[in-house]
């Protein structure tokens, strides 16, 4: 992974709603935000408080109404929508609180996904590592309904690390989980920002451990 | 590594494999579209097939209209030219100045013309008139016994040189003539004479201070053949001082042209200007005027075969050519819901794709290949089932050499073409649509 100042950097990113028939809403109100390589940090806030808002402009999927966003030094918005696809197929991975894995592929299939965007050399290897490296191989043939809610997860986290990307947004990984799955996943993301990777994660527990938490109310974002 | 894991291959996964996993995920909502699409392709080939079958079974039953026509008018015309040469000669033609009154009296032409107006005849090239006989006859008594004859000097039957399929391979006699020459030194007794002299055939009879043979007794006619004797045209002419003439010459109507005696009279003078024809057979005219009724009744059966198969082919055709274009717009709006149906439950999937960099080029890829995949196998499915069943509807048996000739690789390769344009077509939208979701709203309301 080269070693760069920032993996992302939001810069007075605002980002507001215009629900049809209904006031505007702010979700984001200049917010400004730097992510070091190996660097976690958590966001906290309630519901509506914009943390999944956050993560997605971030990862370049909902475009700010102002500011910009960076992800190793690109301004990613800049980039078409398909560019900015593949942008984050090769740089950035997902987990969500639901999963979102595809219920009719098996577990290998779920995280060789990415390759869909970007094929690349040895992916079947490399998913067997990292299926093996979140004990899930006894389940490797098995699709996402037959697992637990945990090991859906560390399909998930498996899925985002596939092409090693060098940033993670984490949307309540955590949030489906009891205490020990939810540990095992936040010990991964740990695990993954030591290799050097650079982890975002969103969640309303205040518990999670992290290199630096943020607290996101109404749109704006609190140091704390 | 098992079977499933290999597929998904060193590269990673493919579009393909994602289609058929999903097929295989969502075999219900799959089968209905195969069964559609199939609907669809079964309909057009079905129809198809149906038309060119109707097309080659009214080819074959027109063909065998004509076999069985042409094979009736051949036997009547055999029959007819059987009948004709039985009956005997039916036209005559003698001298413009014989009197038909003293024919009638006299009971046979007393008006010459010379011998050569045969050869004038034969060589002219007449089509209507065959089997061309010269006679020279005349009312006599047979010396010394007392008994009225007509003799009948004729050298046997002139060949129409032209219409050689009546006549022998050398050309110089008919294959069936209606009348032999009377052999050299011999008679033909007609049945009242031989009666009379108490002859038969095999004696000796004596005429004109002659020894002949008799060569022949003829049967009883009721007519004045019956009273007639036979011999060479020479002797005729020699006997009653007519040296190079005849009174008449009889012929058939020829079969190829049974029309009015105008037509006759019109070649025949074209030829010999100073001659009259007779025409002397109403039954055989009247035959041969049946038989061509026959043939135009025969003819017209035909042609209304041919209407009718034509408006039947026509009626199928019109009802094929609004039930197609019915089917394939219902099989297309089918295809669009069930697509559309589909976007909808994998929203999910496409904003999760979205969300790891897969583009909107190869979303919309994922729904149309599946499009493709069911237009292939819907296509198959289709064709085969349609082929079949517009056989069957045509009444073509499946264990016929004709069933396995119904199927036709271009017919197969249209509906395959058709059945993918048709799924690209109405999957066209709903795949646009999908590929044009908003990943980030997606993710936001899940």
């Amino acid at each position: 992974m080269t070693h760069i100042t920032n993996v992302l950097k939001l810069t007075g990113v605002t980002k507001t709603y215009h629900p049809r028939g209904r006031p505007a809403v702010a979700a984001l109100r200049d917010v400004s935000l730097t992510l070091e390589p190996g660097g976690f940090k958590v966001v906290c806030g309630a519901s509506g408080s914009g943390k999944s808002t956050l993560l997605l402009t971030a990862g370049g999927l909902l475009a700010p109404n102002a500011g910009s966003v960076h992800v190793r030094g690109d301004d990613i918005y800049r980039f078409s929508s398909e560019a900015r696809a593949r942008f984050r197929a090769h740089r950035i991975g997902f987990v969500f609180q639901q999963f979102h894995l595809i219920p009719y592929l098996n577990i290998l299939e779920n995280v060789l996904a990415p390759t869909l965007a970007a094929a690349c050399e040895e992916a079947e290897a490399r998913a067997r590592r990292l299926i093996d490296a979140f004990g899930l191989a006894h389940r490797i043939d098995h699709p996402p309904s037959e697992l637990s809610t945990g090991e859906r997860q560390r399909v998930a986290l498996a899925r985002a690390m596939l092409n090693e990307p060098a940033l993670v947004l984490a949307d309540e990984p955590t949030g489906n989980l009891d205490e020990d799955g939810s540990e095992i996943v936040l010990q991964h993301l740990r695990e993954f920002a030591r290799r050097g990777g650079a982890v975002l994660l969103a969640t309303h527990d205040r518990s999670v451990e992290a290199d630096e938490r943020l607290t996101l109310e109404s749109g704006v974002l609190l140091s704390q | 590594m098992s079977a499933r894991n290999a597929d998904a291959g060193r590269q990673g996964l493919g579009v393909w494999t994602l289609v058929g996993r999903e097929i295989r995920h969502r075999k219900p909502a799959f089968v209905i579209g195969l069964l559609c699409v199939a609907v669809a392709i079964a309909t057009l080939a079905g129809a198809v097939t149906l038309l060119s079958a109707h097309e080659t079974r009214t080819e074959e039953i027109l063909a065998e209209r004509e076999r069985e026509t042409r094979e009736e008018m051949n036997r009547l015309e055999n029959d007819y030219r059987r009948i004709m040469r039985d009956m005997g000669h039916n036209v005559m033609v003698l001298h413009e100045n014989q009197s038909l009154a003293a024919l009638r009296s006299a009971g046979h032409p007393n008006t010459y013309m010379p011998e050569e107006y045969v050869y004038e005849l034969a060589t002219g090239g007449i089509e209507t008139l065959n089997h061309l006989l010269p006679v020279l006859q005349e009312r006599i008594t047979w010396p010394g016994r007392d008994l009225e004859i007509i003799l009948n000097g004729t050298p046997g039957q002139v060949p129409v040189y032209h219409l050689a399929r009546f006549l022998t391979e050398d050309g110089t006699a008919y294959r069936n003539p209606i009348i032999e020459a009377v052999p050299e030194g011999s008679l033909n007794l007609g049945h009242a004479v031989a009666q009379e002299l108490g002859l038969q055939a095999g004696d000796m009879a004596t005429l004109m201070g002659e020894t002949f043979r008799i060569h022949r007794v003829n049967r009883p006619q009721g007519n004045e053949e019956d009273i007639m004797v036979w011999c060479g045209l020479d002797k005729a002419q020699e006997w009653l001082g007519r040296k190079g003439q005849i009174n008449a010459i009889f012929a058939l109507e020829c079969i190829c042209d049974i029309d009015a005696l105008g037509q006759i009279t019109e070649e025949v003078h074209g030829i010999l200007s100073d001659v009259q024809v007779l025409e002397f057979s109403s039954r055989v005219i009247a035959r041969g005027q049946a038989r061509q009724r026959a043939e135009a009744e025969a003819r017209r059966a035909i042609a209304a075969e041919i209407n009718h198969r034509q408006e039947m082919g026509e009626a199928r055709r019109a009802f094929t050519s609004i039930l197609i274009p019915v089917v394939l717009l219902a099989s297309g709006l089918w295809i669009f819901f069930l697509i559309l149906g589909n976007v909808r439950e994998r929203e999910s999937e496409i904003g999760i794709l979205r969300a790891i960099g897969v583009t909107e080029s190869k979303i919309a890829a994922v729904f149309l290949c599946k499009a493709a995949v069911l237009g292939v196998i819907g296509a198959a499915i289709g064709y085969f089932a349609g082929v079949t069943v517009g056989a069957a509807w045509a009444g073509i048996s499946p264990l016929s050499m004709e069933f396995v000739r119904s199927f036709n690789p271009l017919l197969f390769l249209a509906s395959l073409l058709v059945a993918v344009a048709l799924c690209a077509v109405s999957g066209w939208v709903p795949a646009l649509k999908a590929s044009h979701k908003d990943p980030a709203d997606i993710l936001r309301e899940l």
